[in-house]
């Protein structure tokens, strides 16, 4: 009994089987309802702009068979470092965040559109490497668009805050420090490089001999109780080295200080302090 | 005299004007691509280059001025306006313009040229500094931007080879008192190499205390092992012996390779009188122990796995533990660390003499990699009052991944210092070429100048390495009884599991 049914059963699904056959064997690619004038788009980031977005190349998309049905477009995966900075806009319209979802693009009933992909000037955040990305379509109704974005070294002095600060020394000989900290910020997607600064000190007037030396000259990072510095240091090297760790959020505070002694007439002195940006390591 | 000078001094006002007169509050200074090129060219060669200048948000003037590079004691480079043009690489430099005005919203690119003489060679550092302009300040400290665009130009030439002097060695207290060596190293030669090496202390008895891994401070602040000293450059190189040393006669074996195959071999004596150091809280730093001292897992693509550590307090006072993650060197190929995840706080209080458990996961990529990776976790204990450091325990990890794996070894130099009228010092300089970290054995047989067998040595290794993990490089050392002067083979055979791995022939010179 269970053999002969066990029989049957085999024979239904072979003959299910051969049935599908034939629809198996006629599976081709969808058809192309839609046709793009680029499907390729190189990008190399290798600065921030100043613009608003960084724009792509304009791609019309083109009806190519008859129907009503509309287009959509998404992305079907974004690498994890670019989330957020790539955006398509549709006939000049508002900027819509590229993503899993869909965006209509070629509306039903119409047979042309313009589309760009605009990517925010922010993505020279992202991590060093080469992300590619592919918008696909609905349906399979037009064959996707891949992207291939190169995302380059960039480091840039954005600011230093505030713009004028003092050191008051009134009570004679000790340690003065600056009421208002200074930040500098950076912006970075590698840690190759490293932040110098440097003086030869602050002179009264145009008198090169009488000044505050470097070595009166001292800095904490990022917190007033920290050591402080000195911009020139016992064993006679001059200048203070700060790596990517002490930019926190990519700014890193400089409490600044002077020793006052004796030595030091009463009066303005006057200099400048470099900060400089350089590759890391010598 | 001295109340007119404090009178005058309490008169003063030092008003140091720390404007940033060119920066507002939103304003965006301009960037500059590239930062660094290298270039390696011939004697007589020309060569063009271009700097770009990133635009800000309001026009710039920006000034581009020749610099030259002077590297300090401490490994570090500062820049300076050339003392001697003429005689200068700066002259070799030259730029379609050393004022650009940069627009908004537009890149500027510089053009710059490099003319090499015809009598030029070895390396030389050329420094484009980028200023963009700041308005006139009429009183008071401006902060100027700057980048400094290197331009390493490295010139060939006949005969040059790498060379180092090691100038000097000694032992002096740090600011806490502690044993401090400074090492200061010249480059004698006109080419430019990464230095590093290290300073073995042993006893009298030729048992080791400790090895002393030397550092510029260049090098402390950037995290790395090796400094790159220039030509004509000298650098000193730290180490503290942080291990409590009883008063007594000791050796210090000195060892510091530079270039691809340089080696500097010295030997000297290190007297500890009593008192002489201090050796700050290390009598705390057996606050902690913990288990296991070590961690080593063999694993999948993808695979996770959890690592327990058990810490026990052994003092009679709460100890903080900071928990936190070390590469073993910076940017490490073979690091571990970017696949441990923590799973507790980066810190807890660790009640007296009791016992605790935490545990991290290690989390192999899905990527195919093939190798030994290695990384460690450190374990720091701090008084809970006094915030005081006790001491920190590192672990090393390490992880086996992969099917292909491969060890390799290449002998980067072998130097020999004589020690007595009987022995000589030998040196070899290891690279683990190979993708896992494994022990070899090295052995050499010295034959005569008339190939005659002499002597059979073996090499050691450090006593307290485990292993030599991919891409490092490690010196072994032997003593050689070898008595005559004169020019013998060195045969190095390097083993693994008895099995021949390298085997490579050198000559050694011994004069005394």
């Amino acid at each position: 009994m269970i053999r002969k049914m066990s029989v049957k059963i085999l024979a239904l699904f072979t003959m299910l089987g051969i049935l599908c056959l034939p629809l198996a064997a006629a599976e081709e690619p969808a058809p192309q309802h839609f046709l793009a004038s680029n499907s390729y788009l190189e990008f190399e980031i290798t600065s921030r702009s100043n613009a608003q977005w960084i724009f792509g190349e304009r791609i019309t998309l083109q009806r190519t068979q008859n129907g009503a049905d509309g287009l959509k477009l998404r992305a079907s995966e974004i690498p994890d470092p670019l989330i957020g900075y790539l955006y398509l806009s549709v006939d000049d319209g508002v900027p819509q965040k590229l993503g899993k979802s869909w965006i209509d693009v070629v509306p039903d009933k119409a047979d042309y559109s313009e589309i760009q992909v605009l990517i925010s000037p922010d993505i020279v955040m992202a991590p060093l490497g080469t992300y590619p990305v592919h918008l696909e379509a609905n349906g399979q109704k037009m064959l996707g668009i891949d992207l291939q974005i190169k995302v380059g070294s960039h480091v840039a002095i954005l600011a230093v805050t505030p713009s004028q600060i003092t050191i008051e020394a009134t009570n004679g000989p000790g340690r003065y420090f600056a009421k208002v900290p200074v930040e500098v910020q950076i912006e970075y997607n590698n840690p190759n490089w490293e932040v110098l600064l440097s003086t030869e000190g602050a002179f009264y007037a145009d008198n090169h001999e009488m000044k505050v030396s470097p070595r009166e000259l001292m800095v904490a990072i990022n917190d007033r109780e920290a050591e402080y510095e000195s911009f020139e240091h016992d064993s006679g090297t001059l200048g203070i080295w700060l790596e990517p760790e002490s930019f926190v959020g990519g700014i890193a505070t400089l409490h600044l200080a002077a020793d006052i002694g004796f030595q030091h007439r009463a009066g303005s002195y006057d200099g400048k302090i470099s900060v400089t940006l350089l590759p890391a390591g010598n | 005299m001295r109340p007119k000078r404090l009178k005058s001094c309490l008169l003063v006002v030092i008003l140091l004007g720390l404007s940033f007169l060119q920066y507002s509050e939103t304003a965006r200074a301009a960037g500059v691509r590239p930062l660094f090129m290298n270039m390696d060219l011939r004697p007589g060669d020309q060569r063009t280059f271009e700097i770009t200048l990133m635009p800000g948000d309001v026009e710039e003037l920006v000034d581009l001025t020749l610099y030259e590079s002077i590297q300090q004691l401490s490994g570090a480079l500062m820049y300076q306006l050339p003392t001697n043009p003429s005689f200068s690489p700066t002259s070799w430099v030259t730029l379609d313009t050393s004022t650009v005005r940069v627009l908004p919203g537009e890149e500027t690119t510089v053009t710059g040229t490099v003319r090499v003489p015809f009598t030029a060679s070895g390396s030389h550092t050329v420094i484009i500094m980028v200023e963009p302009r700041a308005p006139d300040v009429a009183s008071g400290i401006s902060f100027q931007v700057r980048y400094a665009v290197r331009l390493n130009i490295r010139i060939e030439g006949v005969g040059l080879r790498a060379t180092a002097e090691l100038i000097s060695i000694e032992v002096t207290p740090d600011e806490q008192g502690a044993p401090r060596i400074t090492a200061r190293i010249r480059n004698t030669s006109t080419l430019d190499y990464l230095v590093s090496g290290e300073v073995v202390i042993r006893d009298q008895n030729k048992r080791l205390v400790e090895r002393v891994s030397m550092k510029t401070a260049a090098a402390v602040t950037a995290g790395a092992d090796a400094t790159r000293v220039y030509p004509g450059a000298t650098v000193d190189f730290l180490g503290n012996i942080t291990r409590p040393i009883e008063p007594g006669d000791y050796s210090m074996q000195t060892f510091f390779r530079y270039a691809e195959a340089g080696q500097i071999l010295q030997k000297d004596d290190l007297v500890i009188h009593a008192g002489e150091y201090a050796f700050p809280g290390f009598e705390n730093s057996v606050a902690l122990i913990v288990s296991p001292s070590t961690a080593e897992h063999v694993l999948r693509d993808g695979e996770r796995k959890s690592q327990v550590f058990e810490f026990e307090s052994i003092v009679g006072e709460p100890v903080r533990v900071g928990i936190s993650l070390r590469e073993v060197t910076s940017n490490y190929e073979h690091s571990l660390v970017p696949w441990l995840e923590l799973r507790s706080q980066e810190e807890f209080i660790l009640p007296p003499r009791a016992k605790t458990r935490l545990a991290m996961t290690i989390a192999v990529p899905r990527s195919g990699l093939e190798g030994s990776y290695h990384g460690q976790a450190v374990f720091q204990a701090f008084g809970t009052e006094s915030n005081t450091l006790y001491g920190e325990i590192a672990v090393p990890l390490s992880v086996l991944v992969g099917t292909e794996h491969s060890q390799a070894l290449e002998i980067r130099s072998v130097g020999s210092q004589v020690v007595d009228e009987e022995s000589i010092y030998l040196a070899v300089d290891l690279y683990n070429s190979g993708n896992i970290a494994f022990l070899p054995g090295v052995q050499g047989i010295i034959f005569g100048e008339d190939g005659d067998f002499v002597e059979r040595v073996v090499l050691e290794f450090p006593e307290e390495m485990d292993s030599l993990l991919p891409m490092f490089s490690q010196q072994v050392g032997a003593m050689a009884h070898l008595p005559e002067s004169g020019q013998y083979e060195l045969e190095l055979q390097i083993t693994s599991a008895q099995e021949e791995i390298l085997k490579e022939k050198h000559t050694i010179f011994v004069a005394r």
